[in-house]
């Protein structure tokens, strides 16, 4: 009798056992369901070489700051392709984030739908003076932007040893110069230039035709911003330019409609291209890749011109907590977050209070060559009309379209759009 | 070799034990997984609610999300810039800014519903497309569309003007992926020209999206959309086992859970479309928990059973120990080679109870034939002092402990045979002792006839002391008939059984020739006088009274002492002294008088100056009556506090064996009846029985605390005889003395 009433004070125990167990387990659950801390999103494009690197080191940059403010800041990388769409979409719908990445072309349409909100109330004089290129912020005299990514300009790396191997002693500077040293690369077989006509972004065309439009002393716009100004006859040089390099002197292989920027990048991380143009965090990348490179800023022809970037936080209006969105910003910008920020993707230092990070060997494009660099002009409706643009220089390339009939086809369909602006 | 023996034996408490076990352990792993079936089954039935309800949020979620579409494109035919489309019959006619109109009006919509992939509107006629991607020749926007390869293009500018209008289908993409695509022409008219058909995609990674959305989809679940066809258009979770859904949609006919051994789900039907919902768990790793928690409970229960186990051998050993010891103790009369302990152990306990019952037997009839003994002595020898008797009565180990005496005596006209006597003083004796009352027998045979003293509480009423005799002789009766019965007076003195026996036997003589079987004596029962007794007995009775302090027995003998033993006397110096042994013995009694004081010189001096007989006895019987008043001032302030004044001696004296009721009364000067009354009344027990218990108590202490050995304690806490104190030791502490000095040093 003794010994059963044991055993059973055993099974009892043991149902003890389970029961708690099972308590437990429903514990742990209703954890996860209330979080009870505030939640920031975050949306920023990648920039390491993979995506989840982007999100680690956000991640790891932000730690102190939901230590700081018991908030939770939710970091989403977006990917480069459907960018612009995932943030029209996301922000109409009100499923934007908090605090956004935006390049200079993008911000009008918000600005007009007052989709986002200028951070003036928000800065300190103190805090204004700290920075280098708020201005490049300053949209119809409000902070509507904070620079965070400026720089990041398209220069033309080459291979030093494919070009020794070709001849090429004296590194082109103009575009004639340019086809020679191509024709003398395609000579040993090697692939002279690469563009990514393939990618998805319209941003693409930042590297592969804005600069050439430039440096024939053409504009993407005319100067109120109402009418396309690209097809004009700088315009079409630049296309045929590029036309030529690809169906005339098959400089440009045919593979290069189908090619992202990656897939580009990777080719002459490799050493199987010549040139390419791509921004000047990358070359980091190459050296990593034992490529023996060097660049120029850009071509010439009328002019020296290539892209440089004038990306931007922005707070966006349906934010809940504007003010922490706003500390947010603020701490992402600083010097600390920076210099992390930096170390997966060189860019030039954006305030006094960060060191120079990115590669030396830059400072002479942001220095010597700064005239040369051109940021996007804030259009309202450029990005529809980047898009079009886009879109018949793709089937240009191709060769379905002239360069005529492509830049006409885009003029019209941008005249029409930029209509409204007048 | 006995040990072993037993050892072979233990066969059946083995088999007990271990049928008791393995009974629980059935018992109890039947209960266990009755509750873990039960758990987990109700487990199970939650999670196909849930099942079902997550499918079902995701049919509404997405077939909300189609139907907005479907219904947006309702009105799209009616759109001014497509009537206009439709209706022109070359490119050439058209309007640029329509068609941008167009392609804006496509690529917002597009961009407010995430869930289209891609939106265009085909002209045949003008094999132009407008959609969100701008306006181009129908092949120029296919390679823009994809990925700048126009190898598919024939194929699928084909399939763009086929199918229904306004449906939802599914079709595999460039790269062999099923896509999910809507539908409708516009504007259509009855000759069947299809003028414009606008196609969109929809967004997969949306789709998926809402599919991930299923939180309790972690790799142990999958949700798939399923088209009519059987086509899997997408599913998310765990991919691996997407044979599933083929298997399950296989089987389903109408019920829309599934359940199989692998898995469990839902399936259900769009409103709308020719779409299923499916979401499959794997029901392994959604029961996880619960198998987890069942595990858990079977392995606290394996825990369990290999405590128990231990404890049960333990147990079982140490449950052993003492059957083995008992049959150690037992195996010479335990019976056969049966193995079975417990019947062993049994018949040896059978044997030793009735061991023991005939042993009682024996010692019973041995008190009895003892008390017989004592009685005889006392009735041959006419003892009337008490202390003469309580010194027989230690010699015979008898305890009286009531107050009152009666004695009966049994005649027979035949007299009684040696086998009769005995068997009539047994019966006598059982008949007493089945009353059960405060009432005590003694019988002996006493020249022929049967002598029974009965010894009885005060409370014993005079009915049943009538019903008592009664029993008697009915019981006796069937020995012997005719035998008569007489019954001698009830008295609260040992010293008066004797005259208590005289009654009976004077009725005997005096009714011989009664009818009446039993005959009582009362105070007018036709008896013979006392004899004179000679007058050299008066002086003797007179001093006994006088030793005794019977003053007024005393008081009564004077005339006579004075008229008989001094007045008879002639011899004048005699004569004298003979007054003079009278007068000393009241002078004595006078000095033991203390409360007298100063009177006592006053009345010696009374006694010495008296001159003649004559004032002598006045002078006496005026002394006599101070006496006999002081007496009874005494006795009363005695009688006040006795119980107490009895306790308190008893605690000095409790290791005097003569201790008792008789000699505490006589000490106290008070009756035995009235002592044993009020020391009841106060301290609820006899006063023999807080003898006894006091006696005991130092008893226990003494065994615990010396190294005395029984009979020793016996003697030093007054006990006459071990035996007797053995016997109230037991009596008082359900063991035997010597055991509990083995219990005692042990703890």
């Amino acid at each position: 009798m003794k010994k059963r009433m044991k055993r059973l004070s055993c099974l009892m125990l043991a149902g003890m056992m389970t029961v708690s167990l099972l308590s437990g387990c429903g514990a742990e659950e209703k954890k996860e369901d209330t979080g009870g801390k505030e939640t920031l999103t975050l949306w920023m494009p990648p920039f390491g070489t993979e995506e989840s690197l982007d999100k680690e080191v956000w991640e790891n940059i932000l730690d102190p700051f939901e230590e700081e403010h018991n908030v939770e800041v939710s970091v989403e990388i977006i990917p480069w392709s459907n960018y612009e769409e995932k943030y029209l979409t996301g922000i109409s719908s009100g499923q934007g984030p908090d605090v956004g990445y935006m390049y200079m072309e993008m911000i009008n349409d918000y600005i007009e739908s007052e989709s986002i909100t200028p951070f003036d109330e928000y800065l300190t004089d103190e805090e204004k003076d700290n920075f280098y290129y708020l201005d490049k912020g300053v949209i119809e005299g409000k902070q509507y932007a904070m620079p965070i990514v400026v720089g990041s300009a398209r220069v033309m790396f080459y291979n030093k040893a494919l070009l020794d191997e070709a001849g090429v002693t004296e590194i082109p500077q103009t575009w004639e110069a340019f086809t020679d040293a191509c024709k003398k690369v395609a000579a040993t077989g090697k692939t002279p230039f690469l563009q990514q006509w393939g990618d998805k972004s319209k941003g693409a065309m930042n590297a592969m035709f804005f600069p050439y439009l430039w440096q024939a002393g053409g504009q993407i716009f005319n100067e109120d911003g109402t009418e396309a100004a690209f097809n004009s006859e700088a315009g079409l040089k630049a296309a045929k330019f590029l036309t030529d390099l690809k169906l005339k002197d098959g400089i440009l292989p045919e593979e290069v409609t189908s090619m992202s920027e990656d897939q580009v990048f990777s080719e002459f991380k490799k050493g199987n291209a010549a040139f390419v143009v791509g921004p000047t965090n990358r070359g980091a990348e190459f050296t990593e890749a034992g490529v023996e490179w060097d660049y120029i800023t850009s071509l010439q022809d009328q002019q020296m011109g290539t892209f440089a970037s004038a990306d931007s936080l922005v707070l966006v209006s349906a934010s809940k907590n504007k003010e922490l969105a706003a500390e947010l910003v603020k701490f992402m910008l600083s010097g600390p977050s920076m210099t992390e920020f930096h170390k997966m993707a060189p860019f030039p230092p954006i305030a006094k209070d960060e060191e120079y990070n990115d590669d030396p060997i830059f400072k002479g494009v942001y220095e010597d060559n700064k005239d040369s660099l051109i940021t996007l002009p804030a259009v309202k409706g450029s990005a529809a009309v980047y898009d079009n643009l886009y879109k018949n220089l793709q089937l240009m390339m191709l060769g379905e379209l002239s360069p005529e009939e492509a830049l006409n086809n885009s003029a019209e369909f941008a005249d029409s759009t930029l209509a409204q602006n007048q | 070799m006995k040990r072993g023996k037993i050892k072979n034996r233990m066969g059946k408490s083995l088999y007990v034990w271990i049928r008791s076990f393995l009974l629980t352990l059935i018992l109890i792993s039947g209960v266990l997984i009755i509750l873990t079936n039960w758990m987990v089954n109700s487990f199970s039935d939650e999670i196909r609610k849930l099942n079902h309800r997550l499918t079902a949020n995701i049919q509404t979620g997405i077939d909300i999300r189609l139907n907005d579409i479907d219904n947006f494109m309702a009105q799209f035919p009616l759109n001014s810039d497509n009537l206009y489309l439709a209706g022109i019959h070359s490119i050439e006619e058209s309007d640029v800014e329509k068609m941008i109109r167009m392609s804006t009006k496509l690529n917002e919509y597009k961009l407010s519903n995430t869930f289209i992939q891609d939106i265009y509107i085909y002209y045949p006629k003008l094999d132009y497309m407008i959609g969100d991607q701008g306006y181009f020749p129908a092949r120029q926007y296919y390679i823009l569309t994809h990925d700048q390869d126009d190898s598919q293009y024939k194929k699928w500018s084909k399939e763009l003007i086929s199918g229904q209008n306004s449906e939802y289908y599914f079709q595999e993409d460039e790269q062999g992926e099923v896509q999910l695509y809507y539908r409708k022409w516009l504007p259509y008219n009855d000759s069947g020209d299809k003028n414009a058909v606008l196609t969109l995609s929809i967004n997969k990674e949306e789709v998926e999206r809402i599919l991930k959305s299923d939180k309790y989809a972690k790799g142990n679940s999958l949700n798939a959309i399923v088209g009519e066809n059987g086509t899997i258009y997408t599913c998310s979770g765990n991919e691996d086992e997407q044979s599933w859904i083929e298997e399950a949609l296989h089987n389903q006919e109408q019920n829309l859970n599934i359940e199989t051994k692998q898995y469990s789900g839902a399936i259900q039907q769009s409103e709308f479309y020719q779409l299923k919902y499916v979401t499959l768990y794997d029901r392994k790793q959604m029961l996880e928990n619960s198998f987890f928690v069942r595990n858990i409970a079977y392995l606290a229960l394996t825990i369990c059973m290999i405590l128990g186990s231990i404890l049960f051998w333990i147990l079982g050993r140490r449950n052993n120990r003492p059957i083995r010891n008992i049959l150690d103790k037992l195996y010479v009369r335990a019976d056969g080679n049966s193995g079975d302990e417990y019947a062993m152990i049994q018949s040896g306990i059978d044997t030793i109870l009735a061991n023991d019952q005939k042993s009682q037997k024996k010692l019973q009839e041995q008190r009895n034939v003892m008390e017989g003994m004592f009685l005889h002595s006392l009735l041959s020898s006419e003892e009337r002092n008490n202390s003469a008797i309580f010194a027989a009565m230690q010699r015979f180990h008898l305890q009286f402990e009531y107050s009152l005496f009666q004695v009966l005596v049994l005649r027979s006209k035949i007299g009684f045979s040696k086998d009769e006597t005995q068997t009539t003083i047994d019966r006598i004796i059982n008949c007493v002792q089945a009353e059960k009352k405060e009432i005590y027998a003694i019988a002996t045979e006493f020249k022929g006839d049967i002598v029974i003293l009965l010894h009885m509480e005060m409370e014993t009423g005079e009915s049943d002391r009538e019903v008592l005799p009664r029993k008697i002789l009915k019981s006796v009766g069937e020995v012997q008939s005719g035998i008569r019965l007489y019954a001698g007076g009830t008295y609260d003195s040992m010293s008066n059984i004797i005259l208590s026996y005289q009654q009976a036997r004077l009725l005997m003589e005096s009714v011989n020739e009664s009818k009446q079987q039993i005959v009582w004596f009362t105070e007018n029962s036709e008896v013979p006088k006392e004899e004179e007794k000679p007058e050299f007995g008066v002086m003797a009775e007179y001093e006994m009274a006088m030793l005794e302090g019977n003053y007024e027995s005393a008081q009564k003998q004077v005339d006579r002492l004075f008229n008989q033993y001094i007045g008879n006397d002639r011899h004048v110096f005699t004569a004298r002294s003979k007054k003079y042994a009278v007068i000393n013995s009241l002078i004595e009694a006078i000095y033991r008088m203390p409360e007298l004081g100063e009177k006592k010189e006053e009345y010696i001096t009374q006694l010495q100056n008296a001159r003649d007989n004559q004032t002598l006895l006045e002078v006496i019987h005026g002394i006599f009556l101070i006496l006999i008043e002081m007496q009874r001032k005494r006795q009363k302030t005695r009688k006040e506090g006795c119980a107490q004044q009895a306790k308190e001696y008893i605690e000095q004296h409790y290791e005097d064996p003569m201790i008792g009721l008789y000699s505490i009364s006589e000490w106290l000067g008070i009756s035995n009846t009235y002592l044993s009354t009020s020391f009841k009344k106060q301290y609820g027990v006899g006063i023999i029985q807080y003898i006894n218990q006091l006696r005991i108590e130092k008893a226990k202490r003494m065994i615990l605390n010396t190294e005395y050995s029984m009979k020793e304690v016996a003697f030093r806490v007054g006990f006459t005889s071990d035996m007797t104190f053995i016997r109230v030791f037991k009596q008082f502490e359900n063991m035997t003395p010597g055991k509990y000095k083995k219990d005692g040093t042990r703890t």
